[in-house]
Formats: C-alpha cells, sequence, structure tokens
C-alpha cells in the first residue's frame, strides 16, 4: 500500500480521537457551562466557586475572626482530602498544629473539647473554639 | 545551518531563565538576603547579558532559509497546534489553583517562601508536618515565588500562566529539533501530535510539576542527541544545563541524569571513540546526582519520602519488588491503550517498535531507543522499590499516567527518526 496513504489514515485516526476526546468533556461534564459561569466571576468569586462556596465562605469566617497567624486544627474536613488542602493553603499563615491556640469546627453540630470555648460562630455547627487561660 | 532558531532561542531562554531565576532564589535565601524585585532583577540582567554572550558566539554563520508558501495541509497543523495553545492559556487563566498537588505542595510552599521573603532556615526541618514533602525540589514553587515578588500579591490565577508557558516551550522545542532531521511538513505534523495529546495539554494548565519537568528532561536528551549527530558544543552544555533543571524540578531527574550519562557513554563505546567532552558530560551527570543526594543526606531527607524504607536493603526490596512486575506492566497496558489521555502515540510507538525493530537500533536511532528503554526500566524499579503509606496499588494508579508525559516528547522525536528512516510522508 501506499506509505503516503497509510500515514494520512493514521493521521484521520488521530484527528478523530483528538475532536472526540475534546469536545466530550463539554457533554459530559457541561464545561461550556461551567467556562460561562467562571468567566463572569471576579477572581475571588472563582476562588469560592472551585473550593466550594460553604467551604471558602468558612475559610473566609476563620480569617477574619481570628487576627494575625495563630495556629489552629481543623474538625469536620477529612485530613489528606482536597478540602483539607485547600483549607491549610488559605490560610496560611495560620499553621495546623496538634495543641492549637484555635480550633475550627465545620459543619459539626456539638463539638466540644475541654479547655476550648467557643469563639465566634457561624452558624450552628459551624464555630471557632478558643484556647482558655 | 544555525546552531538555534530564533523561537528556539526564546523557548530555552524562558524555561533555562526560569530555572536559573530560580536557583539564584535558593542562593539568596542561603545568604540570608530577603527576595525582593531589585534582588530578582540583578540576576536576571547578568543571565541576559550571558544569554545574550551566547547567543553572539554560537551565531554567527547563519543561513537564511527562502521561505516557502504553507500547504493546506501545513496550515491545518498550524491551527491545530495555534488552537492547543490558546486554549491551553484560557483553561489555565479561567480559574484559579485547584489541583491537588498543585495545592497541597506547590502552591502551598510558595505562599511560604513568598510571605517569608526566603525560604525559611528552618523549612526542611520544622515544616514536615505541615507541608507535604518538603523534599521535593523546589524549582516550581520558587518559580511561583518569583511570580509573586514581582507582582506584589499572592494571586494564585495569574500565577498560572508559568504552565502552560512551558508548553508552548515544549511544542517549540520540539519542532525546532525535529525540523533539523525532517522537511516542514513532517515535522509540523509530528509537533501536532505532540500538542493534540490530551494528558500533555491537561497538564499545561493544572499546576503540577509535571509539564515542566517533560519540557527539561526531554530537551535535555534533545540536545544530547543533537551533539551526538552534530558534535557542536553548545548542545551538550545546553543539555547539561536542562539535566540539572530537571533534578531542580522534580526528583525522577536524578534517574534521567544518569540515563544520559550512560547513553553517552554507551554511544562512545560503540564508537570506540572517548571524546573528552562527552566524559565531562557524563562524570557531570554523575557528580550531580551524587552532590544531589548528599545535600538530601545532610538535610536529613530522602529523595522522595514515599521510597524510605527501614525494613530492607535496596536490593533485597528490587528482588521482592519483583512480584508488583505483572501489575506494574498492567498499568502500562492501561495507558498505552488509553485514547482519553494519550490519543494513540503509544499505540504507534509499539508499532513502530516491533515493525522497525532494526531500525530502532540503528545506529541513528540507538541512543534515543536506548533512553526509552532505560526510562521504562527505570520507572518500573521506582514502583517495585514503593513503600508509600498508601500502599503500592494507590502510588501506581495515581502517578503512572503522570511519569508518562515525562517522556512522551522523547518518544515523539523516536517516531520522528524511525519516519525518516522509513521514508514516509504525509
Amino acid at each position: 500500500m501506499n506509505k503516503k496513504l497509510v500515514v494520512r489514515i493514521i493521521l484521520a485516526a488521530w484527528i478523530i480521537v483528538w475532536v472526540i476526546f475534546l469536545i466530550r468533556p463539554y457533554f459530559k461534564k457541561g464545561l461550556l457551562n461551567e467556562y460561562g459561569s467562571l468567566i463572569r466571576l471576579s477572581t475571588e468569586e472563582k476562588r469560592a466557586h472551585v473550593t466550594g462556596e460553604e467551604l471558602y465562605a468558612f475559610i473566609k469566617f476563620c480569617k477574619d475572626s481570628v487576627k494575625g497567624p495563630a495556629t489552629y486544627k481543623a474538625i469536620g474536613i477529612e485530613g489528606y482530602s482536597i478540602e483539607h488542602r485547600r483549607l491549610r493553603y488559605y490560610l496560611y499563615p495560620f499553621i495546623e498544629k496538634e495543641d492549637p491556640e484555635y480550633i475550627f469546627v465545620y459543619k459539626t453540630k456539638g463539638f466540644a473539647l475541654q479547655g476550648y470555648r467557643v469563639f465566634n460562630r457561624m452558624d450552628a455547627g459551624t464555630y471557632i473554639l478558643r484556647k482558655t487561660g | 545551518m544555525k546552531t538555534f532558531f530564533l523561537a528556539e532561542k526564546i523557548a530555552l531562554a524562558y524555561c533555562i531563565g526560569v530555572g536559573l531565576l530560580t536557583l539564584e532564589m535558593a542562593a539568596l535565601s542561603l545568604l540570608g538576603i530577603k527576595f525582593s524585585v531589585t534582588s530578582l532583577t540583578v540576576c536576571i540582567v547578568l543571565l541576559t547579558a550571558v544569554a545574550l554572550l551566547f547567543m553572539h558566539r554560537t551565531d554567527r554563520s547563519q543561513v537564511r532559509v527562502k521561505m516557502q508558501p504553507l500547504s493546506r495541509l501545513e496550515k491545518f497543523f498550524i491551527l491545530g497546534i495555534s488552537f492547543e495553545v490558546l486554549y491551553a492559556f484560557f483553561r489555565t487563566l479561567i480559574s484559579p489553583m485547584e489541583s491537588y498537588d498543585g495545592i497541597a505542595i506547590y502552591a502551598l510552599k510558595s505562599k511560604i517562601f513568598y510571605l517569608a521573603r526566603s525560604i525559611p532556615h528552618d523549612f526542611f526541618s520544622s515544616f514536615g508536618d505541615f507541608v507535604p514533602h518538603v523534599e521535593y525540589p523546589l524549582l516550581i514553587p520558587i518559580a511561583e515565588a518569583a511570580f509573586y515578588t514581582f507582582l506584589g500579591s499572592v494571586n494564585d490565577l495569574l500565577v498560572k500562566v508559568i504552565f502552560p508557558l512551558y508548553y508552548l516551550s515544549l511544542v517549540i522545542v520540539f519542532y525546532s529539533v525535529s525540523r533539523r532531521f525532517i522537511g516542514r511538513r513532517q515535522s509540523l505534523l509530528f509537533t501536532f501530535l505532540l500538542a493534540t495529546i490530551p494528558q500533555v495539554t491537561d497538564f499545561a494548565t493544572n499546576g503540577y510539576a509535571d509539564l515542566p519537568f517533560a519540557f527539561y528532561c526531554s530537551a535535555a536528551v534533545f540536545y544530547l542527541y543533537l551533539w551526538m549527530t552534530q558534535k557542536k558544543d553548545p548542545f551538550l552544555v545546553l543539555s547539561f544545563i536542562l539535566s540539572a533543571l530537571a533534578v531542580w524540578t522534580k526528583s525522577e531527574g536524578l534517574m534521567f541524569a544518569l540515563i544520559n550519562a550512560a547513553v553517552i557513554a554507551l554511544y562512545m563505546f560503540r564508537d570506540k571513540i572517548v571524546y573528552l567532552k562527552g566524559c565531562i558530560y557524563a562524570a557531570s551527570m554523575v557528580a550531580m546526582a551524587v552532590t544531589y543526594m548528599i545535600i538530601l543526606n545532610l538535610l536529613g531527607l530522602a529523595i522522595n519520602s514515599d521510597f524510605i524504607s527501614y525494613q530492607s536493603s535496596l536490593p533485597v526490596r528490587l528482588i521482592t519488588g519483583a512480584e508488583r512486575i505483572p501489575a506494574i506492566l498492567y498499568e502500562y497496558q492501561i495507558q498505552f491503550f488509553g485514547p482519553k489521555r494519550w490519543n494513540i502515540i503509544w499505540i504507534l510507538f509499539i508499532a513502530g517498535f516491533f515493525l522497525g525493530f532494526k531500525k530502532a537500533f540503528s545506529k541513528d536511532m540507538i541512543p534515543l531507543t536506548e533512553t526509552i528503554i532505560l526510562i521504562f526500566f527505570g520507572y518500573s524499579a521506582v514502583y517495585m522499590l514503593s513503600s508509600a503509606p498508601q500502599g503500592f496499588g494507590w502510588h501506581l494508579s495515581t502517578s503512572g499516567s503522570r511519569l508518562f508525559i515525562h517522556f512522551v516528547p522523547i518518544v515523539a522525536l523516536w517516531l520522528v527518526l524511525l519516519f525518516k528512516k522509513l521514508e514516509l510522508d504525509v
């Protein structure tokens, strides 16, 4: 068979696969809507959008409530999860530690710890505990 | 023929410039000098002066090539490549940093460095519990910190522009290198293939270090191969610099440095000629890898914390790791036949390898063939040694697809050479 024809058949196969996987996310993941909403948002709103509105509001609440860098521990967010990593990233220079000054409680109603009292509350399950004494 | 094309020089200038700037920032931290626009600019000015001198020295003999009109097929390739590049920039800049490693490792480190205006002196000893993988090389987080320093604030959206620029550089350098072996239309074809691999374009946008690393280690192999074919010294110097920057980007760079040393040694062995420059290159690669490991040792760090094992020695772990080979090959098979990530690049490689087996081991192609085989062996050994806390299966499934990005440009260049050997055309 003509060598050029073989190359062109391979190229055609490549282009077909390329186009399929290029447009597939637009149908499968609704990428057009996602880009459409992202394009209208400010940088801060984009951060909230990709982080999750509730988690981002919690991060802002923690940052606004506690003045200056402090040590903290997060409750209600699974360790090693992407949410946990985002929390660490956005809260830095706050440092996560085992024996912290603050405990940031996320969507966990009734969490309490000896030696800590409620410092600020966002809602019933989301609040900050501060070390006493 | 010119040693370098203009676009190639610009692409190399960006990637090498970023790399050297980050090395300078590491040196500033050691000296206790804080990052500032001034302290960083001094280095850029010096680097520019050296680069201009280098350009002047290497490009005294220039031959102008008359530009032929583009064919319809060439226009299509250029359109496809341009679309992918622009789309990569769009995808990058539409949303802030959101990928797992992009946030957890690189963005967090860069924020720490930027706010401290330095690499904190206790970073490796005190931040281990807070930052995952403190032992990872620092090119990407320092590059992000440099970006913030010039910007004057942390902006995890704009900083991502670093990554598609590496992608663009990779596309340009690949085209320029392949152009030295085949015609313009054929070069555009292979550049189009490389530029449209979904896994490559995805990692051009997500803030992982894998695509910048792919640039450094692949370009180091490209220029080493060019030195073998043309014996022009700038190629060997470039290969050394790019290898060093690969080590500074990801720990896997150590493996690539040693592979480059082995490939040049095998090349001299086959030719039965000892090239002094080749020996210096190989020795420098080994010395660089050893020095890097000594520095890590002095800092009390492992090359990668996923590989620490106190239970047995390295040979014993390799032998016991042999039972993982079927799982490793299974993962490779998933990658090879996964068009969603790779289109049909690996299928072309496998078909080319078997159909052109003799040619793959011909004098022209054997250095690249050896490189690819050694990389496969090297990465397989990595998984045989893995002692990731989440388990070997987790390690393989989460990183396997990323490791293939590192050398897919080398595989694409290998296909270019095979294409030429088989006297194919498009």
